[in-house]
Formats: C-alpha cells, structure tokens, sequence
C-alpha cells in the first residue's frame, strides 16, 4: 500500500509538485498520466525512494519513506522493481550480469540459483538466449525487456515503470503492454505505470490519475476518466492541443511580438 | 529589465553604463547619483559573494564524499572483483605513459643539472640532484598530474555517463549505495596504484638519468652512484610516498564528486571531465606546496 500525501517538490525554486494526495492499493494497476513536463517521472521517482520530497508523507505499507536516510531507504527499494524510460543497463555488464546484478549483490543464493533465476525471469520477458549480449547491442525494446527482467528477478511487490513504450513502435509497444499486465497478474505485484500513451493507459491501467499543474487533478477507472466532464481531461486523453499552445505561433504569423517569437 | 541582467554581469561594463544613463534620463534625481556606486558595488559583491558561496558549497560536497568513502570502507563489504578491475584500469594501463614520462623527465633534468654542475666541476652530483629531485618533487607530481589527467578524466567521464543515463539512479534503486560501488573501488585501487607507479616512475627517471650521464655526457659511472648513494636518503623516497598518497585521495574524490554530480547530458559529462582534471590538477600543486613545507619540518631535507 503506497500512500501519498500534500507531496511538494521544487527544483531551483520552480515548484514541479504542488500538494500531490494519492493512495495506491495492493495488486492495483495505476496509470498516471499528464503532459510533458508534469512532473510525472519526480512523482514516480518518489515513490522508488530516489528523490526527496520538500515537504509532505509518503508511506509504503505503513513505513515513512521521507525521514530515512539514503542507506535505511534499501530494505524498502527491495520491495520495489523500477523500469527506466530508457532501460539503464550498465553498459560495462553484459545482460546476464545485468538481471543477476541485485542477485549477485545480496550474496543470498548459489552460482547455479542466480543462472537459474536469471534465465527464468529471461524467458518471461522473451529473451532468453541473449546472456552474452552487451546492452549496446540490443534494439530499444530489448533494452527495455532486459530492463523489465532486471527489475523483477528480486521479486518486488511494487513495479515502477517510467514512460515505457515511448520510443518504441507500435508492435513492440504493445507487447510492454502484455508483458506489464502479465507481471501484475503472474506475480500479483502492485503496478504504477507512468505515460503519456492513452493507449498503454487504456490496455494497463484499472485506475488512471491524471496529474496537472503539480497535482492530481482527476482519478478514476479508465471508463470513468473517458466520461469525465474536464476540458482539460477531454483535451489531454483525446490528444486536442489548447488554443493557447497555438498562440505563439498565430502571434508569429500576424508579425505580433510575444514571449514565444521575442528575439533574444 | 536590463539593469538587473547587467547586475547579473557587472564586467558587461558599456552595457551597464549605458543602461544607467538611459535609467537617469527616465529618472534624473539625486538619489539615483548617489545610488550609482552603491549598485555597482552591490553587483560586484553579488557576483563575489556567489562565487565564494559555490565554491563553499563544492568544498562541502567533496568533503561529505569523503566522508561517505571512508564511511563506506569500514561499515560496508568491499567489492573485490570492481576494486581489483579498477588496479588494473587504474594501475596497469597507467604504467606506459607513467614510465615514459618518468623517462624523459629524468633524462632532461640530467641533461639540465649536468649542464649547470659542469661549469663548477661537480659534474658527478648530478646524480644525487637527479635522484633527489625526482623522489621528493618531480616523480610525485608529474606521475600525479598525468594520473589525474588519464584516470581522473576517465573517472568523471564515466561515472558522469553513468549518472546522466539514470544508471546511478538504477544502482540506487537496486538498493546498492553509488559510494560503494563506483567510488570505493576506485579509491583503493588508486591509494594502491599511485604510490606503486610513483616508485617506478621515479626508478625508470633515474636509470635513464644514469644511462645518458655515463654513455652520453661521459660522466664516470661509479661515482656517479657512489654519489646518488651519500645523498638519497631514504626520508626523500618516503617524502614523495606520503605526497602521492594524499594525492592519490584528492584525484579520486574531485572526480567522483564532479561525477557523481554531472547534469545536463553530453556537454554535462565533457564539462564534468574537464573540470574534474583541472580541479584535480590544480589541487595536487596548491597541497604539494603545502606538503613539502609541512614534511620539510618532519622530515627535514
């Protein structure tokens, strides 16, 4: 269980979050979606305990993340598998030492347990075979397999994924999608998938939020976002850009001076 | 408007002339005269005191690096398979360039001293010249400056990639702290190597120092040696183990905090790496004065 409460967070005194409330029920698929610089991603990165909050709780089954320091914070990412918008593979490791990584860390279990597990969580990711492999030799949706396999072979109970079909096609994209929906219900893991693509968050999410201006403006089941009444809802999950998103360039075109056409 | 940006940039001086005479027609009064110098002094000591703060605040950053690293080593489990990769990319791929300039720099201090020394007929000191010079000033510090410049860089380049590809973010999110694995490694690898390349840089300068004085100037060989034996003592090889030993913690620290600290992608990484062996190279001059007047009370010459 993953509550959040009046979450504030400013970079160099630009507030990105600005009060976020949101509570996250076990086995539950969240999508959080939201414009482009949002703050989507430093809300997720809460959440994995890689970013501090200004002010504000956080609290992942009942524990305070805010208070702990960077090494008492371990025991609890050991609960969570996070998938990087652009898979973060340590380039130095091939992709076996890569999923083995968290494994080889703790020390826990034998040579022959870690190649077992490793080609296990491979083989549900679809790609198994590919050990020996840099992760520069791999293709964008490799790489974000790869990285799906890395962040499950601890077998967290909450999954974290940033953005994870951008920059794939369609096909790859959509089998992301499958292979997100078969870790929640194979492994009943509690899965919070951050994007922009309403169609992952259509084909994922049981519940989408969607976060503006630093907050959760609206939350709900994915029919009951559809229906919702909100322009700006309307306008976002219906892919309508906003007249004054349009302005710097009609102003450009009239010969008007405004902040977007100002020479600098 | 721009009065503040040229506030923000005082040395922009025809701007800011310029900019207060326009404000002075607009707004001619006394107060604004008066005002004048005391603005200009007030962007000057924004700009100082801005300065002063940054680099206070990067000081601090290196010193809580530090301070984790040792932290790290007695309280965590030391990584064996990074730390000995590291001796190797640290210690064994550095000993070409270490012993080619250790060879060049004890051939032309030989050449230089015996230059010198011939016209007062002491040609046969040039080897305790050569030998001393080498093990307390120039082994420690030219093998240090070019450690900096082909590791420290390295270092900054690579934990700096690291960083702007979410990898240190994934190392944290696997619950395994940056400082234990990217930065201790390093550290002992480089408290380790650094002394042992110093050793053979200033072994190689001297030998070289040796085959040029007796094949080339024509200096006898025996007492040449028999010299550089009277005159080297061992308190001059320690004196250079203690210098490239403080050396070897700033080198890692300054560019696994310029590292660790990168943003803003490719251009973050180059500017991170360049700094890096500035900052690193700087500092081992600045602390090898420091040290040299320091140990010369210790361990006087």
């Amino acid at each position: 269980m993953i509550e959040i409460s009046n979450l504030h967070k400013a970079f160099k005194d630009v507030p990105v979050l600005r009060g976020v409330d949101l509570t996250v029920g076990e086995s539950e698929r969240l999508v959080i979606i939201g414009g482009s610089g949002c703050g989507k991603s430093v809300l997720l990165r809460h959440i994995a305990g890689l970013l501090k909050p200004d002010t504000g709780s956080l609290k992942i089954d009942n524990q305070e993340l805010v208070s702990l320091t960077e090494r008492e914070l371990n025991p609890i990412r050991k609960k969570i598998g996070v998938l990087f918008q652009g898979a973060a593979l340590f380039d130095s490791l091939d992709v076996f030492h890569n999923v083995a990584f968290s494994l080889m860390e703790e020390r826990t279990l034998t040579e022959t347990e870690i190649g077992e597990r490793v080609a296990e969580v491979l083989d549900v990711v679809g790609m198994g075979g590919e050990e020996l492999k840099k992760p520069a030799e791999l293709s964008g949706g490799m790489r974000k397999r790869v990285g799906l396999a890395r962040a499950i072979v601890n077998r967290p109970t909450i999954m974290l994924y940033d953005e994870p079909t951008t920059g794939l096609d369609p096909q790859i994209a959509d089998s992301i999608n499958r292979l997100i929906l078969k870790m929640s219900r194979n492994f009943n893991v509690t899965s919070i998938v951050v994007t922009h693509d309403m169609v992952s968050a259509y084909m994922i999410g049981n519940r989408i939020a969607m976060l503006h201006d630093g907050k959760i403006l609206v939350s709900g089941t994915p029919d009951a976002i559809q229906k919702d009444a909100n322009p700006i809802v309307q306008h976002f999950i219906h892919g309508v850009s906003e007249e004054s998103d349009l302005d710097g360039f009609e102003n450009n075109r009239n010969g008007k001076r405004t902040a977007q056409n100002a020479p600098r | 408007m721009k009065f503040r940006q040229n506030l923000q940039n005082p040395w922009n001086s025809v701007n800011f002339v310029n900019s207060v005479k326009k404000s002075e027609r607009s707004c001619p009064s006394v107060i604004h005269h008066l005002c004048f110098p005391l603005q200009m002094k007030k962007g000057f000591f924004e700009l100082l005191g801005s300065m002063v703060l940054g680099f206070v605040d990067y000081l601090g950053n290196v010193f809580l690096l530090s301070v984790e690293s040792f932290k790290s080593i007695f309280t965590q489990r030391l990584r064996w398979r990074e730390t000995v990769f590291q001796i190797s990319s640290i210690g064994v791929h550095s000993l070409p360039v270490v012993l080619l300039t250790g060879a060049f720099i004890g051939l032309v201090f030989a050449a230089q001293t015996y230059f010198q020394f011939h016209k007062v007929r002491m040609d046969t000191n040039t080897g305790p010249a050569v030998s001393i010079a080498l093990s307390r000033e120039l082994g420690p510090i030219i093998t240090s400056l070019m450690v900096a410049g082909r590791v420290g860089a390295a270092m900054a380049a690579e934990i700096g990639t690291m960083r702007v590809t979410e990898q240190v973010d994934a190392l944290r999110s696997l619950a395994v702290h940056p400082v234990d694995y990217l930065v201790v490694p390093r550290l002992i690898a480089m408290v380790l190597s650094l002394p042992l390349l110093t050793m053979m840089s200033i072994f190689t300068g001297i030998v070289c120092s040796y085959v040029l004085a007796v094949e080339v100037l024509g200096i006898d060989g025996a007492y040449y040696l028999h010299n550089m034996y009277i005159y080297t003592d061992a308190d001059d090889i320690y004196t250079g183990l203690i210098k490239v030993f403080i050396f070897s913690f700033i080198i890692v620290f300054i560019s696994c905090q310029k590292g660790l600290q990168c943003e803003g992608g490719a251009e973050g990484v180059g500017r991170a790496t360049t700094q890096a062996v500035v900052n690193s190279s700087i500092s081992i001059l600045i602390t090898n004065f420091f040290a040299t007047m320091f140990l010369s009370k210790i361990i006087p010459p």
